[in-house]
């Protein structure tokens, strides 16, 4: 919020300095180029003007000369002067004093031209007679004989007056003219020649005598009009305005200083501010960085500081250490012992590595994690090295001794904390104090990966590529098939087959038991159907407990209920049996299909008699593990011999052993009288039924 | 004593005629002018229109007949219903040169001496609101004023103006005189003998500059007053002040061939009549039977070429 407000308000400053900066700068330009011109033309009017007086003395000078430059100079004078009264500047009040000048210069060359006008016309009189009265006396001198001196004494002493009077310019100088013309109007001449030559001498010399008196005040008057004085006037009135104007402009100039000068200040404040707080931050961000990355208990770096420690394309391996049954100790010693142990432990770890730069983290709980950087270490010789050196440190609680024993794991594979721990899990279930990680066990765990299990369980469930094995099951007494258990397979996309111990942990964590379960009795009950042969069915303690399965198998033994006569439900021995009441209602059940019960792989778990009994199991199927080593293991053959006598003698008469591979175990079953044989021996698993046969 | 007085005056004056024959107060024409074609062209029309007369019997070209040297070939112009004027219509060829316009220059331009006869009663007789209201009826004039002059409606300042710019154009350049000037002919000798009297006996102090005439204000009868002064036309009839009775424009000699009757009045006939006359009256001199015919040679050089927009479409 106060940011933002400091942001607008140096905004908002910044850009009233940037408009009136251009507003004083269109003002000062405008004002600029109007001003020269006003100042340019009144200094072309007074050029203009001195030519002017020039062309009026050239004509005065001359007896004929050209009227029309003087009249072109007029008009461009007029020209200027209008330029400069159609400037937008001159509009504002200020100015009113220098548009009286101007008007006032105006009346001036108004005067000026309506004299030149009057001149012209008096100039064209004069000069025209001037010219012509040497000319006339000099036409009588050549013209007539007889001479009368006194008539050319007239005639010359006229003539010689206007010269001297119009070269001078001074009509005084006419002083006696009048009499000489009189003299020279009364002189009576009988010759016409004579007397027309006189009055034509006398009317130019008349013209003389009347207009130069006129024409001398006109042609200095046109001079004596003050126009150079009421142009100065008006360019000093206009320069002294115009300062004026300047200092306004300049005063804006200064305005846009200050509000550049403020608006920087504000920024450079800000600027501070902003440091300060950047700087207080930081030292924040350092302590909660702290905070957040070492482990409060044994000061070493924790779990989020290792992940920010890992780099994608750095050579880095991690040994994780994890002390051997320490939550025994908590319980033991209490948690304070356990603290303190983790504590000495740090210590022991951070001295042990004070000559290295690994990085050591407590991962969590007591795993300790060293992060090794580089190829300078073997990781391997390293780990075994920590851990000699960790058992043999001596930890005390309350001053007594506190055994430690520790397992580490290591690896080198991306992502090396998952690979350790799966390192370390590996080592938990041997005897083994380190492993180092192989990335083929990592990979055959990636397969197994549950996920993309559930994914082809539920692909297969989808598109019917669940199927029932057949293994045939043969009457050791008459040594025919009489008999298949129905073995559950998934077919993958890619065409594998996986067999039950490939996806039935993974089926039973998904829930998708029951629909495998459902899909091998609707299968299976098709396959037998059109049969008369006797077959089983496996089901787990869940499906039993399900009653969506339970009630689809009974259903569907209502629909076909003559097939239940040949089915066999087998049910796995070593599933725990938590509800023991539920079995029995559902062996109950069955029993009214007449569906007979086997136990699947008894032996390897802790069935008990009494339940055997009760369920009126009618089949028991000995494990594969017993069936496998009776040849080279007496106890296994011992206890298959108890278990079939056991058996016979409580009235099971259908003993199964599994796991049969080979003629000699098929031998020794026989002759151990246990009832039926399966197994690779006796017949692989198949898609399809055998023909009914016999076996040697 | 008295004659070598004389003489030396003699000598001095001479010098001083020398000195003024040397420099040549005569200009030629331009023999290209600068105007608006479009403008001159819509002029053109109007200047030959009667539309803008009353009773449409009168245009410009009446009285300024083009192919009569520009001028009235009558005595005295003659205005709507027959009305007879009091002048003769001085020559529109090259009148944008005159310092000033009509015989008593009371107007500053051509566009101003437009609207006179357009508003004289004897001559057109037409306000600006009938012109405009007669030009904006037209079936053509509205789309050519629009044209040139970007208007919604005819304009009588416009009016005006286009028939100024049309004037403009009616110059006549390349007259054997503005040859001569020029450099590029020779005169013939009768023609330079009348020019060289031109000067001598003190024409060339009214009649000077690019028109020969037209820029200042002189008498008629300077020297020997006329019979009887001028009633009508004179800057006294205008102005009142007895300083400017029997003073006129000085009119332009040039194409003065082509413009019979002459003088204000048009009660001169011919170039020899009306030399006779000026001679005796301005100059104060009797004109010998050569010195007439030496000067209307010269006279005759200052025909120059018609106007060339007269000649387009």
């Amino acid at each position: 919020m106060r940011l933002q407000f400091k942001i607008y308000v140096a905004l908002t400053l910044a850009l009233l300095a940037g408009l009136t900066f251009f507003y004083s700068k269109s003002r000062t330009d405008a004002l600029l180029s109007g001003h020269n011109q006003v100042i340019h033309n009144l200094a072309e009017i007074e050029l203009l003007n001195k030519r002017v007086d020039e062309e009026i003395w050239s004509t005065a000078y001359r007896l004929y000369h050209n009227y029309d430059e003087v009249h072109r100079l007029i008009k461009e004078i007029r020209n200027l002067e209008g330029k400069i009264r159609v400037l937008d500047f001159l509009a504002s009040a200020e100015y009113r004093p220098f548009w009286e000048k101007l008007d006032e210069f105006n009346r001036l060359m108004e005067q000026k031209e309506q004299a030149i006008i009057r001149y012209a016309t008096l100039n064209s009189l004069v000069k025209n007679s001037v010219s012509h009265v040497p000319g006339l006396t000099h036409r009588y001198i050549k013209n007539f004989v007889n001479e009368d001196q006194a008539y050319v004494e007239d005639l010359s002493q006229a003539t010689s007056l206007v010269f001297l009077a119009s070269n001078a310019m001074d009509a005084e100088l006419l002083t006696g003219f009048k009499e000489v013309l009189q003299r020279l109007q009364d002189k009576d001449f009988t010759d016409p020649d004579r007397k027309r030559f006189n009055r034509v001498f006398l009317s130019h010399a008349r013209i003389v005598d009347r207009y130069l008196a006129q024409y001398i005040p006109v042609f200095t008057g046109i001079l004596e009009i003050p126009i150079i004085e009421a142009l100065h006037g008006t360019s000093e009135l206009f320069l002294d305005i115009s300062r004026r104007q300047a200092e306004s402009v300049h005063l804006w100039s200064l305005l846009i200083t200050l509000a550049f000068i403020g608006s920087l200040g504000v920024i450079v404040i800000y600027l501070i501010n902003l440091d300060r707080r950047h700087r207080e931050l930081s030292e924040l961000h350092t302590a909660l960085e702290r905070g957040a990355t070492i482990d409060h208990l044994t000061g070493l770096q924790n779990r989020f500081a290792f992940e920010r420690s890992l780099e994608a394309d750095a050579e880095q391996a991690l040994i994780i250490i994890n002390i051997d049954g320490f939550k025994h100790i908590n319980n033991f010693y209490g948690h304070e012992a356990g603290d303190s142990i983790l504590v000495q432990f740090a210590a022991a770890l951070r001295s042990a590595l004070e000559q290295s730069k690994h990085g050591v983290y407590r991962l969590g709980g007591d795993d300790f994690g060293i992060l090794i950087e580089g190829r300078g270490d073997d990781p391997a010789v390293l780990a075994r090295n920590l851990i000699k050196r960790v058992e043999h440190t001596l930890f005390l609680f309350d001053d007594n001794p506190v055994p430690i024993n520790v397992t580490a794991g290591l690896s080198t594979a991306f992502p090396l904390l998952e690979t350790a721990n799966l390192t370390l899990n590996q080592i938990k279930r041997t005897r083994l104090k380190f492993l180092a990680y192989d990335p083929d066990v990592g990979q055959k765990a990636r397969m197994k990966d549950n996920l993309s299990m559930i994914r082809i369980l539920k692909e297969a469930i989808n598109n019917d590529l669940v199927m029932p094995y057949f293994m045939p099951i043969m009457n050791n007494s008459n040594h025919r098939i009489e008999h298949y258990e129905c073995l559950v397979r998934v077919i993958t996309e890619d065409g594998t087959l996986l067999l039950p111990n490939d996806f039935l942990s993974v089926a039973r964590e998904g829930r998708l038991n029951a629909d495998l379960t459902r899909i091998m009795i609707e299968k299976s009950f098709k396959e037998f159907a059109d049969t008369e042969l006797e077959f089983s069915v496996n089901l787990a303690i869940e499906d039993i407990l399900d009653p969506e399965v339970t009630d689809f198998l009974f259903h569907r033994l209502e629909q076909s209920p003559e097939i239940g006569r040949r089915l066999i439900l087998e049910i796995l021995e070593s599933e725990e049996v938590k509800s023991y009441e539920a079995i029995a209602d559902f062996v109950k059940r069955s029993a009214t299909y007449d569906c007979r019960i086997a136990i699947d792989d008894f032996g390897s778990g802790y069935s008990n008699l009494r339940h055997l009994l009760e369920l009126n199991v009618h089949t028991l199927k000995i494990d594969g593990s017993l069936i496998r080593n009776i040849i080279q293991d007496p106890h296994a053959a011992q206890a298959i011999q108890a278990i079939t006598t056991l058996a016979h003698k409580i009235g099971i008469n259908s003993i199964v052993a599994e796991y049969v591979c080979s003629k000699e175990i098929q031998r020794r079953v026989t002759k151990m009288g246990i009832d039926y044989s399966q197994g690779f021996h006796i017949g692989q698993p198949l898609s399809q039924l055998l023909e009914a046969s016999k076996l040697d | 004593m008295p004659r070598v007085y004389l003489l030396s005056i003699l000598l001095l004056a001479s010098q001083l005629f020398d000195q003024a024959l040397a420099l040549q107060p005569l200009q030629p024409l331009p023999q290209e002018v600068d105007y608006h074609e479009s403008k001159a062209q819509l002029g053109k029309r109007l200047f030959f229109d009667t539309l803008l007369s009353r009773d449409h019997t009168v245009a410009c070209a009446t009285c300024h007949d083009p192919d009569h040297g520009g001028a009235e070939p009558r005595e005295v112009s003659i205005g709507i219903g027959n009305q007879k004027g009091t002048l003769n219509a001085p020559t529109v060829f090259n009148s944008f040169y005159n310092f000033r316009q009509f015989w008593d220059g009371r107007a500053q331009d051509l566009k101003e001496q437009a609207a006179g006869p357009l508003h004289n009663p004897i001559e057109m007789a037409m306000t600006a609101e009938e012109v405009e209201q007669r030009l904006n009826k037209h079936a053509e004039y509205p789309q050519l004023f629009s044209r040139v002059y970007h208007q919604s409606r005819v304009r009588f300042e416009d009016v005006t103006d286009a028939i100024a710019e049309f004037e403009k154009a009616l110059f006549t350049p390349d007259s054997r005189f503005d040859r001569y000037l020029r450099g590029e002919i020779e005169l013939q000798t009768d023609e330079k003998e009348g020019y060289l009297l031109f000067r001598t006996m003190g024409c060339v102090t009214c009649h000077n500059g690019i028109n020969l005439g037209g820029n200042s204000y002189q008498y008629i009868g300077a020297v020997n007053p006329l019979e009887k002064d001028v009633e009508a036309g004179d800057l006294y009839a205008r102005t009142g002040d007895p300083f400017d009775r029997n003073r006129f424009k000085v009119p332009s000699l040039r194409n003065i061939e082509l413009t019979s009757p002459y003088l204000h009045d048009g009660s001169k006939r011919t170039l020899g009549e009306t030399l006779a006359t000026m001679a005796f009256h301005n100059l104060g001199f009797d004109l010998t039977p050569e010195e007439n015919r030496q000067l209307t040679a010269f006279l005759k050089t200052l025909t120059g070429k018609r106007p060339a927009i007269l000649e387009s479409p």
